[in-house]
């Protein structure tokens, strides 16, 4: 059994280093996120913006990996914000509260406009 | 009206997505969108917790029932890991949990809050977790 896939495309905007995700986050897929994360953080990309136009499926083992993520970025005063949350996606992101926490957006280039 | 279906997992994360798309075929034309994806979530969380330190990466099986009255949905998680009751975990002050940089121990909180859960010993040695999730007015007249 192959398990949930996440493809990851990083690109960068206007110095803004743009995460792609395509497909479901759960405790199977999530190491790759936090590895995509990590190498981000440490080549020095601390705005950071989660697309998650086609993502599907997101657990707390995601928002655990984005929380972590966030902290390190903030204590090196950046940013990271989520764009393109589809209803579903945005429904988790408010329970687990991590909406009081970044910026969500319906749309990406939303999200984009706000760094 | 009664019904169910049962399934067996590995104590694998890849079987994660198995186990939702099973569970999405099967009260997917009943709950609405949010419902289900609470719902799904909140096993999903289960089995995961189950997986990753009830069996800690050993070899083992995961028996999922679930089952539809009137009612509700009810989902039935037996392992045969060591005994742990994830229900005596300090619940999580979000409050507090999300001004920390904490990387994990959301995924209990949520399907306590979600769901009506249960926990009890299994007559395997195991565990049993019991997830009810109450239909709404509007999802009892669909079903």
């Amino acid at each position: 059994m192959a398990g949930a896939t996440l493809s990851i495309t990083e690109s960068d905007s206007n110095g803004i280093r743009v995460i792609a995700l395509d497909g479901e986050i759960d405790a199977h897929t999530v190491p790759s996120l936090k590895a995509a994360l990590d190498k981000s953080i440490a080549a020095g990309k601390i705005k950071v913006m989660i697309d998650a136009t086609k993502l599907g499926y997101i657990s707390s083992a995601g928002i655990g990996v984005f929380n972590a993520a966030l902290g390190i970025i903030k204590s090196k005063g950046g940013k990271l914000s989520i764009g393109g949350a589809g209803k579903t996606v945005m429904d988790t992101l408010e329970v687990m509260y991590f909406t009081k926490k970044v910026d969500v957006f319906t749309s990406a280039s939303d999200a984009l406009a706000n760094f | 009206m009664t019904r169910e279906h049962r399934m067996v997992l590995n104590a694998s994360l890849s079987e994660l997505s198995r186990a939702r798309n099973e569970i999405t075929l099967f009260v997917g034309a009943v709950l609405n969108p949010i419902d289900l994806s609470r719902t799904i979530i909140s096993v999903d969380e289960a089995l995961s917790n189950v997986i990753l330190h009830g069996y800690e990466g050993r070899d083992g099986e995961i028996k999922l029932s679930i089952q539809e009255d009137d009612e509700a949905f009810t989902f039935i998680i037996d392992d045969g890991a060591p005994p742990f009751d994830p229900l005596s975990a300090a619940p999580v002050e979000l409050d507090d949990y999300i001004e920390s940089d904490s990387g994990g121990g959301l995924g209990i909180d949520f399907f306590r809050r979600m769901t009506q859960t249960r926990y009890e010993r299994n007559d395997l040695g195991g565990n049993r977790l019991i997830l009810r999730k109450e239909k709404t007015h509007e999802e009892k007249s669909s079903s």
